[in-house]
């Protein structure tokens, strides 16, 4: 038999899509399955090239650069360009091969600035760099304190461009030989002008034994912070408000679960009947039976 | 091929269920060859039909289609109409009748709402057939619920016995929003497999045994979609993130076990 073939463009826009929407910790499964069923085709590879970018930076996956540190986070905030990457606490630069999440030709971040100097960059905006790093490295160790004080397995990067420093924190939890697999990611930002402090805390999880659920929850957070001085005072305040803004979201969710089960769920279908106990299926087909053959 | 239909599966199994049919349609488009297998074997939510003849409402599935048409199980129509559209004989077609009237009664007992549909169809040793309940909770935009169960049967007959080879699959989707949570979606779908021989007085008694056999296996499946969906997800998004310090859990179960040890060696010392 034969069958119409979709254009190229449809075929990319579908494959895409089931990429894009991987459960945690599953997009090699997901890739498998896909290439097993377009098969071997250079255009459809080019284009799943640039989805996993768009999956890892959205995602925020993680990387080890060395054995014993800890991961850095591939994502918007960290990009330069040509698939390099920077993790700000460790001050290195490397290149992320997205079909493999790995990291390559890793350098220090500093060499480049150095090269920089020598060509004669301003003084002042050097002061200038100084003072954002000096805001960014204390964000980073307040958040990473508290993300090891509340994340399992969570992993927090600080980024700074221009005003605006981007907090971005990811806690995975694999269990594939139980069939579950979960994802919390969080991203923010301040402005160090407006002091306008945004964010989005987005939550995954896949349960797949005899069956497939998921959870999907989103949240955007927008509010201004009080303004301080100093960068440890700045960043006492900065994580303060994430760890309120997480905990409201989480207990929300709670509360979400709780209702769902408590009410929705309950009103779909009764445990049992008013009657408290099972049907009497032999009254009940003999009666509509009965009905049946009286009907003629 | 079975290994490309077994991706495509595994495929369904692992992207968002809140998008099954979108999934669906674009996996038929991108792997066209497995159309008929994926539609039979992958179950998409209910939809709702009304029967021209009867003004009923119905529900429709892979399993009452033929070609573009439905059949109506108040009318035993199809529509758009077919003139020789498959229908099940004429005493299976009576065992039909009174199986939808028997499982509207169920309906109404457990679910208190919705709609139900039953279908049966000729097999060469028995009849196979599938029973369909839908029922949606909407009133309150804010917080939805919407149940499928889609149970598909085969029996046999032997002698004054009848076999019975049950698939059921309940799709489950809820989501609520406000302004503490945002937006929280918990959909999915579980499937559950059940065999049962049961006595065989009299044709009629099928319903019973069917029907008896689905409840007990929609019973078992609630139980199990409140641990799966409200227990087991829930717990895993508290394993991401501790709404308590993990250092003060730490230092907790530190004391409690020190504790623990300064027990066993105090009854230790009093038992010697």
């Amino acid at each position: 038999m034969e069958y119409e073939e979709i254009s190229l463009e449809e075929k990319l826009r579908i494959v895409s899509g089931f990429l894009l929407d991987s459960p945690p910790g599953e997009v090699a499964d997901v890739l498998n399955d896909i290439r097993a069923l377009v098969g071997e085709d250079e255009a459809v590879e080019q284009g799943l090239l640039d989805s996993l970018r768009k999956y890892n930076t959205e995602q925020l996956t993680t990387v080890k650069l060395a054995d014993q540190s800890a991961p850095a986070i591939v994502c918007e905030a960290a990009s330069l360009g040509d698939d390099r990457y920077i993790d700000p606490s460790t001050k290195k630069t490397f290149t992320f091969d997205h079909r493999s999440q790995t990291a390559l030709d890793v350098q220090d971040a500093n060499a480049n600035e150095e090269n920089e100097e020598g060509e004669g960059e301003g003084g002042e905006e050097k002061d200038e760099d100084e003072e954002a790093e000096s805001y960014r490295h204390a964000i980073q160790t307040a958040l990473a304190a508290y993300t090891a004080d509340r994340y399992p397995e969570g992993v927090a990067a600080v980024f700074v461009t221009a005003r605006t420093m981007t907090m971005v924190l990811v806690g995975n939890k694999y269990n594939p030989k139980n069939f579950w697999n979960g994802r919390w990611r969080s991203v923010w930002t301040w402005h160090r002008d407006t002091n306008v402090f945004r964010g989005t805390i987005t939550t995954n999880v896949h349960y797949y034994e005899d069956g497939n659920v998921q959870l999907a929850s989103s949240k955007s957070i927008e509010e201004s912070v009080a303004s301080t001085s100093t960068p440890d005072t700045v960043a006492e305040h900065i994580v303060k408000r994430v760890a309120h803004a997480e905990d409201e979201y989480q207990r929300g969710l709670n509360a979400g679960y709780a209702q769902l089960s408590g009410h929705t769920f309950k009103s779909l279908r009764r445990t049992l009947p008013v009657t408290r106990s099972k049907l009497n299926w032999d009254k009940i087909a003999n009666y509509t039976i009965g009905a049946e053959l009286t009907k003629k | 091929m079975a290994d490309q239909l077994d991706c495509a599966l595994d495929l369904m199994r692992r992207l968002p269920p809140q998008n099954t049919e979108d999934n669906l349609a674009s996996l038929v488009d991108l792997a066209p060859h497995l159309a008929e297998e994926l539609l039979s074997t992958v179950d998409q939510p209910l939809r709702v039909q009304r029967c021209p003849k009867t003004g009923r409402d119905y529900l429709v599935c892979d399993y009452n289609r033929d070609g573009d048409a439905y059949r109506s199980p108040w009318s035993n129509e199809y529509d758009p109409p077919l003139v020789d559209g498959s229908v099940p004989s004429s005493a299976l077609r009576k065992l039909e009748v009174a199986a939808n009237e028997a499982f509207d009664t169920y309906r109404e007992m457990y679910y208190e709402g919705g709609i139900s549909s039953v279908y049966f169809w000729d097999m060469d040793a028995g009849f196979a057939g599938v029973v369909l309940i839908k029922k949606v909770n909407d009133a309150d935009a804010a917080i939805t619920g919407t149940w499928d169960s889609i149970h598909v049967f085969e029996t046999s007959e032997r002698s004054r016995s009848a076999h019975y080879k049950l698939t059921s699959t309940i799709m489950l989707y809820t989501k609520t929003e406000n302004s503490a949570l945002g937006q929280m979606n918990l959909s999915g779908s579980l499937t559950r497999q059940a065999e049962l021989t049961c006595v065989l007085d009299d044709y009629s008694a099928h319903i019973g045994n069917i029907g008896s056999m689905i409840e007990d296996m929609e019973s078992k499946m609630r139980n199990a979609l409140q641990q799966v969906y409200f227990g087991k997800t829930r717990d895993v998004i508290n394993d991401l993130r501790s709404l308590d310090s993990l250092d003060t859990i730490r230092q907790q179960s530190q004391m409690q076990k020190e504790l623990f040890t300064k027990l066993l060696e105090r009854r230790a010392t009093t038992d010697n």
